[in-house]
C-alpha cells in the first residue's frame, strides 16, 4: 500500500505582515491511482473513468478517496471546465477552473466523494460514475488529473 | 493588494506526481482554526468582506471527517465534498461561470476541528 502526501504553501505580503502558510496532507493505504494529463484543443474534451464505457482503468474492489483536477499556466492557455457526475446522475457538479487553479475533493467516511442540490443540508455523498475535463473558452487548454483509490472496506 | 504565490504538489511514496502554482492578487488574508459540529457551520463569506471572492484552503486538523459546502453567489447551487483527517483541500472558485462565495463545514460525526484560509481577491 502505498501513501498520498499533498503539500500546499502560501506566501505573500499584505498590509506589511507577511504571510507563510504550510499546509500537508496524507492518505495512507492506497493501492492504486491515475495520473493522467492532457492537452486539449478548442472544443474538445476528455473523459476517465466512466463506468458505462469501459475505459481503462475499471476498478471493482476500490474506490475514490481522493480526486483532484488541475488547470496549467501556459502560452495562450485557457480555463478547463471540469465536469464530475455521479452513479445514476444523481449529481453534476460543474467548476471552472482557470490557469494555474487546482480543485481537491475527498471521501466521506460513510461513502461517496461529491453530492449537488437545491438544499443547503442535503449532505449524503455519491460514488463518481464519470469526470469530464473541457476546454472552455476559444483558446486550448493543458491539464491534469489525480485520482488516487483505495481498497472497499 | 499584493501577489500571493500558492503552490501545491502531491506525490506517492515520496515520488511527485502533480505540481501546480498561481499567483493572486489578495487584498486580505484570514487564517484562524474552528471546532464544527453535526451542523452546517459558516467557514468564509462573500458578504461584508473586502470582497466577495476568497480562494478558499481548508485543513482538518481534527479527527472526524468533514463535510464541505460550496454556496454559489445566487444561493441556488450546493456542492458537497468531503475532508478526512490530516487532509487539506484548495475549493474550486467558480461553479460554470457564477462563483461560490460561501463555505460552510459540519463533521460527519462527532465533531471536528478546521483550520481555514481564505485569501479574499
Amino acid at each position: 500500500m502505498a501513501t498520498l502526501t499533498t503539500t500546499t504553501t502560501i506566501q505573500g505580503r499584505v498590509n506589511g505582515q507577511s504571510i507563510n502558510i504550510t499546509m500537508v496532507g496524507t492518505v495512507s493505504n492506497v493501492d492504486y491511482y491515475l495520473n493522467r494529463s492532457g492537452k486539449l484543443n478548442e472544443g474538445m474534451a476528455m473523459q476517465s473513468l466512466n463506468e458505462s464505457t469501459p475505459l481503462p482503468p475499471t476498478i471493482t474492489n476500490a474506490d475514490i478517496v481522493y480526486l483532484r483536477a488541475d488547470s496549467y499556466i501556459g502560452a495562450a492557455q485557457g480555463p478547463i471546465d471540469l465536469v464530475i457526475t455521479t452513479t445514476g446522475s444523481a449529481s453534476n457538479g460543474n467548476f471552472r477552473l482557470e490557469p494555474g487553479q487546482w480543485a481537491e475533493f475527498g471521501r466521506a467516511e460513510a461513502g461517496g466523494i461529491f453530492a449537488d442540490g437545491a438544499s443547503a443540508t442535503a449532505s449524503t455523498l455519491e460514488n463518481v460514475l464519470t469526470i469530464e475535463q473541457g476546454q472552455s473558452g476559444a483558446m486550448p487548454a493543458s491539464l491534469g488529473l489525480l485520482v488516487v483509490f483505495k481498497p472497499l472496506s | 493588494m499584493s501577489t500571493f504565490t500558492i503552490k501545491s504538489t502531491a506525490a506517492i511514496d515520496g515520488v511527485s506526481v502533480c505540481t501546480n502554482a498561481q499567483g493572486l492578487d489578495v487584498v486580505s488574508v484570514m487564517d484562524y482554526s474552528k471546532e464544527v459540529g453535526a451542523t452546517y457551520s459558516r467557514l468564509s463569506t462573500g458578504s461584508q468582506q473586502p470582497t466577495g471572492l476568497a480562494q478558499v484552503f481548508i485543513q482538518n486538523t481534527g479527527t472526524e471527517t468533514a463535510l464541505i459546502r460550496l454556496t454559489d453567489e445566487g444561493t441556488t447551487v450546493y456542492n458537497f465534498t468531503a475532508l478526512a483527517p490530516g487532509c487539506h483541500m484548495c475549493c474550486p472558485i467558480q461553479t460554470g461561470t457564477i462563483y461560490f462565495t460561501d463555505t460552510a463545514a459540519r463533521a460527519e460525526t462527532g465533531t471536528t476541528t478546521l483550520r481555514i484560509v481564505a485569501l479574499y481577491i
